[in-house]
């Protein structure tokens, strides 16, 4: 089989479809298609409707036509040599301030328009009609063909509808602008200006209106304290800085007091307790011995040394005076011994409590100091609470232009919403056009429709869904 | 209007009809670039119905000497689409 013969199958199988396609897989086309037929003076927008007339009218290699009437028989070719006598490469050019749809078309019914041309064709009567309609020239015209201009005028109600949405949109959208213009400079800051007995706040703003500083003065007599309090925060600081070296003794005693701690501390109880005995003995031991002295002088005076008496039973006979003596001196020794642990227990919480003194006495060393630095902060705490009465000026005149701000944007907010309300109910109305609502029932093909959503930038993407898992594109 | 999946089943079809017809790539691709040429300039008419003579693509007793747009734009996009099949991987270079 020859290859043009393939070629025919083809062109036979694929032409319809991809021709339906054509806007979505080549958006580029439809508008060069236009320009090409309708000329280079030709809006987007003509160009776009023009194009997509031509690609939707004929369709003739769809209906399974010979390649020969494809090429030969096709609706633009046809129309043009049945309506004007010539084609494209006869030099007849198209017309020129053809840039826009805008007929009358309030004057005849497209609808009419469209089924004189299906029923008489492109005569040159009818061709006026459309082209008074359009806007567009004959010989343009004459280039679409009959199925082109019939879609064309499906494409005009659908232009013009397209035309009075953006306008209305765009209506909308400044009474949008203007809203929040509005909302936003009754939301702006404004605060308020207070001057009370310890002083005066300070705000500034640009020329806009906006808040670029704020600020406040004290009052004369706020100062006047203040002055005088930094006389008094600097002497108590000096004071604080010599602290350290008055209480400096504080530190030697409790060091002292801790060492002769260590020493009480440093003894087991029975070490303790032998001391005691042995100091107290020590301290008997004088007069226990003078009085031994004494007692022999006076038994030596009466001739009764070495004399001695029986004292009955296993016990030895000795002198009553002696025997008294040394008895007294065991009791002495038995009461020491007695008393001796609860001495040893009473030194060693001795020399615990010498320790806390020394501690008491350390610490005391640096509460001093820091009670040292009353007088400093005590000025300075005073000079603070006189600072934030002057103060106070500008904090109510932030709260007061807080709140009167909030109501203020409160009132720009309903405004607002209040026009953008009012621009949404006018919005259909704007929208509305006698003639292009009429049109929009014939308006209805989609490579029509979707070559003016290209010449106005309307998105056409496919929109999908996540159901089950599974992306699916919906409708 | 046409979707994206309409697209893709187009794609398929034209992928399908050049194997049975045994049409290129390389052919369409180049048919393409005429026919947009033509949209540009209409001047380039006649070469464009002398290359698809010369490529045995058609018979000379079936060529128009007036321009059908709805054929250059079927070629045009049959042209485009064949590119993206390519740069897709779907169609072979």
């Amino acid at each position: 089989m020859a290859n043009w013969k393939k070629f025919k199958k083809f062109v036979q199988k694929v032409a319809k479809p991809v021709a339906a396609v054509a806007a979505i897989a080549f958006p580029a086309l439809i508008p060069a298609i236009g320009s090409a037929i309708a000329g280079s003076t030709a809006t987007a927008a003509v160009a776009s409707a023009v194009g997509a007339a031509a690609l939707a009218g004929g369709a003739s290699a769809i209906a399974g036509d010979s390649t020969k009437e494809i090429l030969t028989n096709a609706a633009l070719g046809g129309a043009i040599q049945a309506v004007t006598g010539g084609g494209l490469l006869s030099g007849t050019t198209p017309a020129t301030g053809t840039t826009a749809i805008s007929g009358n078309y309030s004057a005849v019914s497209p609808t009419q328009l469209s089924a004189t041309v299906a029923s008489q064709g492109l005569i040159p009567s009818v061709l006026s009609s459309v082209s008074n309609f359009t806007g567009l020239s004959t010989d343009t015209l004459g280039k679409l063909g009959s199925a082109g201009v019939q879609a064309l005028l499906s494409s005009a109600g659908a232009s013009q509808i397209a035309q009075q949405g953006r306008e209305a949109a765009q209506t909308q959208a400044d009474a949008q602008v203007r809203a929040a213009q509005i909302a936003a400079d009754a939301a702006k800051f404004r605060p308020v200006g207070v001057t009370t007995r310890f002083g005066q706040s300070a705000f500034a703003t640009d020329a806009q209106g906006n808040v670029i500083g704020a600020g406040y003065s004290a009052s004369p007599e706020i100062l006047g304290y203040q002055n005088r309090l930094s006389a008094l925060a600097n002497q108590g600081l000096t004071q604080a800085e010599q602290a350290a070296t008055a209480y400096q003794p504080l530190t030697g005693a409790a060091q002292s007091l801790f060492s002769l701690g260590q020493g009480y501390l440093a003894k087991s109880p029975e070490q303790a307790a032998a001391d005691y005995i042995s100091k107290q003995q020590a301290l008997l031991a004088p007069s226990q011995e003078n009085q031994l002295a004494l007692l022999q002088n006076k038994l030596f005076q009466q001739g009764r040394t070495g004399a001695a008496t029986a004292q009955g039973g296993n016990l030895m006979a000795t002198n009553p005076e002696m025997a008294a003596y040394y008895n007294s001196i065991a009791q002495s020794n038995l009461a020491l011994a007695a008393q001796a642990d609860q001495e040893a227990r009473n030194r060693i919480t001795f020399g615990g409590g010498l320790f806390n003194t020394g501690a008491g006495l350390q610490n005391q060393f640096y509460s001093g100091q820091t009670a040292a630095y009353a007088p400093f902060a005590t000025a300075m705490d005073t000079s603070s609470g006189l600072e934030s009465l002057a103060q106070q000026p500008m904090n109510l005149g932030t709260s007061i232009g807080a709140k009167t701000t909030a109501s203020t944007a409160e009132a720009g907010r309903l405004l607002s919403g209040g026009i953008t309300s009012a621009a949404a109910t006018m919005a259909p109305s704007n929208a509305y056009s006698a003639s292009g609502n009429l049109l929009t029932g014939v308006a209805n093909n989609p490579m029509v429709t979707g070559a003016i959503n290209n010449a106005f930038g309307v998105s056409n993407a496919p929109k999908y869904q996540i159901i089950n898992g599974q992306l699916v594109q919906v409708p | 209007m046409a979707t994206s999946q309409e697209v893709m089943q187009v794609k398929q079809m034209v992928r399908e009809a050049m194997q049975e017809e045994g049409v290129s790539a390389d052919t369409l691709i180049r048919l393409g670039q005429m026919a947009e040429a033509v949209l540009k300039d209409k001047s380039l008419y006649p070469q464009f119905i002398q290359a698809i003579i010369d490529n045995d693509l058609a018979e000379e007793e079936d060529i128009s000497t007036e321009i059908d747009y709805e054929l250059i734009g079927v070629f045009a996009t049959l042209g485009e689409m064949t590119r993206q099949m390519i740069a897709s991987g779907e169609l072979g270079a």
